[in-house]
């Protein structure tokens, strides 16, 4: 390995803890090596052939560059799995609930929950102590109402709320009006894990976009970490999809111009 | 914004996505952070596409952009606060442990912004002198001055402060 000067000189005094620590920190990396930079820039194609011709060389000649380009190619394939997050897609924006929007959310938590959702044909309801829904919540920071009031506006700002008594994995998806669906949380692959406990926020809110009409907000309550993309088409077709290991928390949402 | 510029920046986040979400990840240690500094950067690009159509290469671009704002976050004093208390997670195969995650994070958060950039390219990303020369717009030498003096800063922190950096 170089020294930090770039010559390629032997040291003379010992290492001291903090250079063995910064140099552990380069691991098995040499000067021939080639950096995740190079690298990236490969996976991307973003060399000109002459440049990629020259890094593929070294990286033939490589074992470790070849088992980084592998890891890199993984990466890219997990991420390339994963759905579009929705801020990406369409206008709507999605953010982490402030202490102040959990402030609001926890005031308002006595409507949640505390009445029954109307019975809908094809909602499976759920027994025992697992619940989600969400609150509405205007720009102002006044709450409008919940899953079953169901009446919001453009602008408006969904909150997820949950409870359960086991170890399960959620995942909130909708389908607007014009019949497109939308994966709102989590921007994964799959449901994200929960822990049990009592009725909490989920930490993240959705605003509302331009879209009037009717929207339908599906909580997904899993025993697994169900892969979500299948389920999301599904929705969008309007074909059966939901997979077993899943309950699921169905609700209409009227999205209305603010009066 | 027009559909086009929409559908570039899509096709940015597809294909580049990846290369921020890692090093987000490598940089401030916390699965959760880099996904919100990937959100910022792709948000940024959707309202402001200029800055990166002018960039010679999108990569390095990226590299810049995901090293400036992940700095910004470890120097936020209770953001680093609140990342030396977690619980590190597990990152890829090939990321540092979880000691080693929590030293750089302390290296990151005492060292100033010009020295602190110099370390990511040299220790997280393994870039060479040059690289990170041609990313830095500097010599190579400049470079090196860099490196010996993050070296010399940090081994000062750790003579003062018995054996830690901050």
């Amino acid at each position: 390995m170089r020294n930090l000067s770039g010559s390629s000189e032997p040291r003379e005094a010992p290492l001291s803890d903090l250079q063995k620590r910064l140099e552990a920190l380069r691991g098995s990396t040499t000067d021939g090596c080639v950096s995740d930079f190079e690298l990236d820039r490969l996976v991307v194609e973003e060399l000109t052939a002459t440049e990629r011709a020259a890094i593929q060389a070294r990286v033939e000649a490589c074992p470790h560059c070849q088992a980084r380009l592998e890891s890199l190619l993984r990466e890219r394939r997990d991420f390339a799995s994963r759905p579009d997050p929705i801020w990406l897609g369409r206008g709507r924006k999605q953010r982490l609930i402030t202490a102040v929007g959990a402030a609001v959310a926890v005031a308002a938590a006595a409507l949640l929950f505390v009445r029954a959702p109307v019975e809908e044909p094809g909602v499976i309801r759920l027994k025992g102590p697992e619940r989600f829904g969400f609150i509405i919540v205007a720009p102002g920071g006044e709450v409008r109402g919940d899953q079953d009031t169901g009446i919001a506006s453009p602008g408006d700002e969904l909150q997820w709320r949950f409870r359960t008594a086991q170890r399960r994995y959620i995942a909130v998806l909708a389908k607007d009006a014009t019949g497109r669906a939308i994966l709102f949380y989590p921007e994964a692959a799959r449901a994200k894990a929960i822990e049990p406990g009592p009725e909490r926020s989920l930490g993240m809110a959705v605003e509302l976009d331009e879209t009037l009409g009717e929207e339908e907000v599906i909580g997904l309550i899993c025993t697994d970490a169900v892969a979500l993309e299948p389920i999301r088409k599904a929705l969008e077709r309007g074909t059966a999809g939901f997979p077993a290991a899943c309950n699921l928390h169905r609700y209409r949402l009227t999205k209305t111009e603010r009066r | 914004m027009s559909a086009k510029h929409r559908k570039a920046v899509t096709e940015l986040y597809r294909s580049h996505g990846a290369v921020v979400l890692r090093r987000a990840r490598q940089i401030t240690g916390s699965a959760e952070e880099a996904e919100e500094v990937l959100q910022e950067i792709f948000r940024g690009l959707l309202e402001s596409p200029a800055s990166i159509g002018r960039a010679r290469s999108q990569v390095a671009w990226l590299y810049g952009a995901t090293t400036h704002l992940c700095l910004n976050r470890i120097r936020n004093r209770k953001n680093r606060e609140r990342l030396l208390r977690e619980r590190m997670e597990p990152m890829s195969e090939t990321a540092a442990s979880a000691e080693d995650t929590a030293f750089v994070q302390q290296a990151l958060g005492a060292l100033p912004e010009e020295l602190s950039d110099a370390f990511v390219y040299y220790y997280l990303d393994q870039m060479t002198h040059a690289e990170i020369a041609e990313l830095l717009g500097c010599s190579r030498r400049q470079v090196g001055n860099l490196l010996e003096r993050a070296h010399a800063q940090l081994e000062r922190l750790v003579g003062t402060k018995g054996g830690t950096i901050v």
